[in-house]
């Protein structure tokens, strides 16, 4: 265990800090190990930077310890501790007209007494502006760099400290992407190659995710949750703490969590005021349908869809109804039969481009059985990159294909996603409030009650 | 450059001359000079025209000195040494003295100069403690309290200026600034505090550097920032508090010059400090020359002067090299 004790660099324990009256961080206990690239996150106000405040000797706390290797923080000169930790703030400004090397050489302070740097300080400040890709800008003035440009300053300056860790208060913000993967991409290298310690207060919980091994949560100056991004970015905590809703999504590239912020509809889909249509969709074929849809105000139903499946997560999130399956099983008989009451009680039916195996073939058959249920029901079937409906996805031996030719007969349109709206506006009327008259001329048959449900539109 | 000027003024002495009177009150050189000159050139020499620009040559670099060193620690150009509210206190200490009438000797000092240091240091003090907050020493804090004080400490020199009027003119006198006073033992006396100051801020050139960074990134490069902030205030108010007390408050040196010397050899204040001092001195010793034998018989406030000439070299040097000098 002395050798797990030494590998602790910073240990918090029930460490209260704060300004004035308020605690930011309010008892507050967390081990970092050595090497670890930690991601500091939480709302504004949670004591992200309150806490690497108190790491880095800038605020003392008014109970409870703060250890560095073993030691207490407050036991040690500023000067010993900027040994060994070098630190980034989130409001990097020089004053008056320093050269960017003489900003990097200020990082040779903690290590030197004397009054001149040394060649040997020069070179490391050299090192470090090389490390962070600053070569060639030595001579340039501090004032005349761009916002990316000071950041690496700061980190070279921090490196020329030679320290084991490295806080950064938020390092990306103001940044644009590129150099915001930039910064992270390097703090990733360093974290690696020098097994240099890395905590970073970071906004952008996607950044966060990509890049840290483990994050911590903070909130109200606690800690909520420690761990790996797949665990602390869970849907629950996240509403808990930010009061939003996200959608935990996998990055394609790399696999860790990705969110991506939902704004609450002002309606649920189900319940839109527009003409009620039914979509069936499935893999990701409606991801830009559904919302489209959504945002026009029609009262959208879906299915049959399997759970997990992102035009499923989609549709859920934007309220619509679902008639759902279990993950990758084919539609059973019973999903079937209520997707067909759901589509005999819309009054247009949209084939999204989906392909279609043996597994989902149901759906389509079950839209030829609403057509013959209700004939004239509106069915549109959208084509993909001019397929003309269906060959490029038919996935079933032709009897797909066979179904969507039956469907042509029966009066359904193959129509461009472009050329959906304009459809739809002929069919059933133009979404939210302004469906009558067409719905009720296109759909004739004896299910009128959906024309009647839309009727009322206006308002939710 | 002291030597030259020395030699000018209503009666032209050669250098060479000042040169041989210096060094005749050197212990050990006067036996080896011919003493080719009068007791009349003697006395202006060594009694008036040295001890004069020795003084002129001290109060410009402890103005210099101090005016860069609180530019950099308040990290604000506009800042001067009398932005702590010293040069009101000195002025408090004068005014009380001239008006009491006050016949003391202490420490080297005449009343005057001596309730002006007394009185710059006191104020010094007042604003410190008022500053301080939690263990800390916030700069607004430190800005607002000297502001504040010198406000409250120049008003209450002006009430006094009102109420014993027969004193108006050598009050207002003192306040402008001058050299004319100069004298070796006065001169003798304040070196003491004069050197102390400046040592305190030669010792913290790097420190003032990485303040510069703002305090949160100077902590985190290992600067103790109160302690460091806490000998800059001293230091800076030692050398402005002995200028101030044997001079006046002599306007535009302590803000003009820092600038100049940062347009000449950069921000590093271990450079800035020995350059602003060194053209703190060059410019008061120059601008008393000009004070002395523009408009002779009579002499303009040296003030005045430094303004005239420092405002508009400072506003060539600007157009010169610019953006080094207020860069972001």
């Amino acid at each position: 265990m002395a050798v797990a004790g030494a590998q602790v660099v910073f240990r918090l324990e029930g460490a209260t800090l704060g300004y004035r009256s308020v605690a930011a961080l309010d008892g507050m206990s967390l081990e970092v190990e050595r090497g670890a690239f930690l991601g500091i996150i939480g709302a504004n106000g949670s004591g992200k930077t309150t806490l690497l405040r108190a790491l880095g000797r800038a605020l003392p706390p008014s109970r409870g310890r703060v250890y560095l290797e073993g030691r207490d923080l407050w036991s040690l000169s500023q000067m010993a501790v900027a040994r060994r930790v070098g630190a980034v703030s989130q409001e990097e400004r020089v004053d008056f007209a320093f050269t960017v090397e003489e900003v990097v050489l200020m990082g040779r302070f903690p290590h030197r007494r004397g009054w001149r740097e040394t060649p040997a300080d020069l070179e490391l400040a050299r090192k470090a502006m090389a490390r962070v890709g600053l070569s060639g800008l030595e001579g340039r003035l501090w004032s005349e760099l761009s916002g990316g440009e000071r950041q690496k300053v700061a980190i070279a300056r921090a490196l020329a400290q030679e320290p084991e860790v490295l806080l950064l208060d938020e390092p990306t913000s103001h940044l644009d992407i590129s150099h915001q993967l930039d910064i992270m991409d390097l703090l990733r290298q360093l974290n690696r190659e020098r097994r240099l310690t890395v905590l970073a207060a970071l906004h952008d919980l996607n950044l966060a995710s990509a890049y840290c091994d483990r994050l911590v949560l903070l909130h109200r100056g606690r800690v909520r949750a420690l761990g790996p991004p797949e665990e602390v970015l869970a849907p629950g905590t996240l509403r808990e703490v930010y009061g939003a809703d996200v959608w935990v999504q996998r990055h394609p590239v790399h696999g860790r969590p990705y969110l991506i912020p939902v704004p609450p509809p002002p309606v649920a889909a189900s319940d839109a005021p527009g003409a009620r249509v039914h979509l069936v969709a499935g893999g990701g074929s409606a991801a830009g349908l559904l919302p489209a849809l959504a945002a026009r105000g029609y009262s959208l139903s879906l299915g049959v869809l399997n759970v997990g499946d992102s035009d499923w997560e989609r549709a859920r999130v934007l309220g619509a109804e679902v008639v759902e399956a279990p993950p990758f099983s084919p539609v059973d008989p019973a999903s079937a039969r209520q997707a067909l009451d759901l589509m005999l009680k819309a009054q247009a039916v949209v084939v999204a481009p989906v392909p279609f195996g043996l597994g989902n073939l149901p759906n389509l058959e079950a839209v030829e059985e609403a057509v013959r249920l209700r004939p004239g029901l509106a069915v549109a079937v959208v084509e993909a990159g001019g397929d003309g409906g269906g060959q490029a996805r038919d996935y079933t031996g032709g009897r797909a294909l066979a179904a969507l030719a039956r469907l042509r007969r029966a009066g359904a349109e193959v129509v461009a996603e472009a050329g959906l709206w304009q459809w739809l506006e002929a069919k059933v009327g133009a979404g939210s409030g302004a469906a009558s008259p067409a719905a009720s001329g296109a759909g004739g048959g004896p299910v009128a009650h959906g024309a009647a449900a839309s009727g009322g539109g206006g308002g939710p | 450059m002291l030597l030259g000027a020395a030699a000018v003024g209503q009666v032209r002495v050669p250098p060479l001359v000042v040169a041989k009177v210096a060094l005749g009150h050197v212990p050990g050189l006067s036996g080896l000079l011919s003493r080719d000159w009068g007791p009349a050139v003697e006395a202006i020499v060594w009694e008036i025209r040295l001890p004069r620009v020795t003084q002129g040559a001290a109060v410009g670099a402890a103005l210099g000195l101090a005016g860069a060193a609180l530019q950099g620690m308040f990290r604000n150009p506009m800042a001067d040494p009398y932005v702590l509210g010293i040069s009101s206190g000195a002025a408090l200490g004068a005014a009380l003295a001239m008006i009491v009438g006050l016949q003391v000797r202490f420490l080297g000092l005449t009343a005057v100069p001596l309730l002006a240091l007394l009185g710059a240091l006191a104020s010094i003090c007042l604003v410190y403690h008022l500053a301080r907050s939690g263990g800390g020493l916030p700069t607004v804090s430190l800005l607002l309290a000297g502001v504040s004080v010198g406000t409250v400490l120049a008003a209450v020199v002006a009430l006094l200026m009102v109420l014993a009027h027969e004193q108006m003119e050598r009050i207002v006198f003192w306040l402008m600034g001058g050299l004319a006073s100069s004298r070796w033992d006065q001169m003798l006396a304040v070196s003491p505090y004069l050197a102390l100051g400046a040592a305190l801020l030669l010792l913290r050139a790097r420190d003032l550097n990485l303040l510069l960074l703002g305090e949160e990134s100077a902590r985190h490069l290992g600067v103790e920032v109160d302690r460091a902030k806490a000998w800059v205030l001293g230091g800076a108010s030692l050398v402005t508090a002995a200028a101030v007390s044997v001079s006046g408050s002599i306007a535009f040196v302590g803000l003009l010059v820092p600038h100049i010397a940062r347009l000449l050899v950069g921000p590093d204040h271990r450079d800035l400090l020995p350059a602003s001092a060194l053209a703190g001195a060059a410019l008061l010793v120059l601008s008393d020359l000009v004070a002395r034998v523009a408009v002779a018989p009579a002499e303009l406030p040296v003030g005045v002067v430094t303004a005239l000439l420092g405002g508009p070299f400072f506003l060539y040097l600007l157009r010169r090299s610019r953006g080094r000098a207020f860069p972001g």
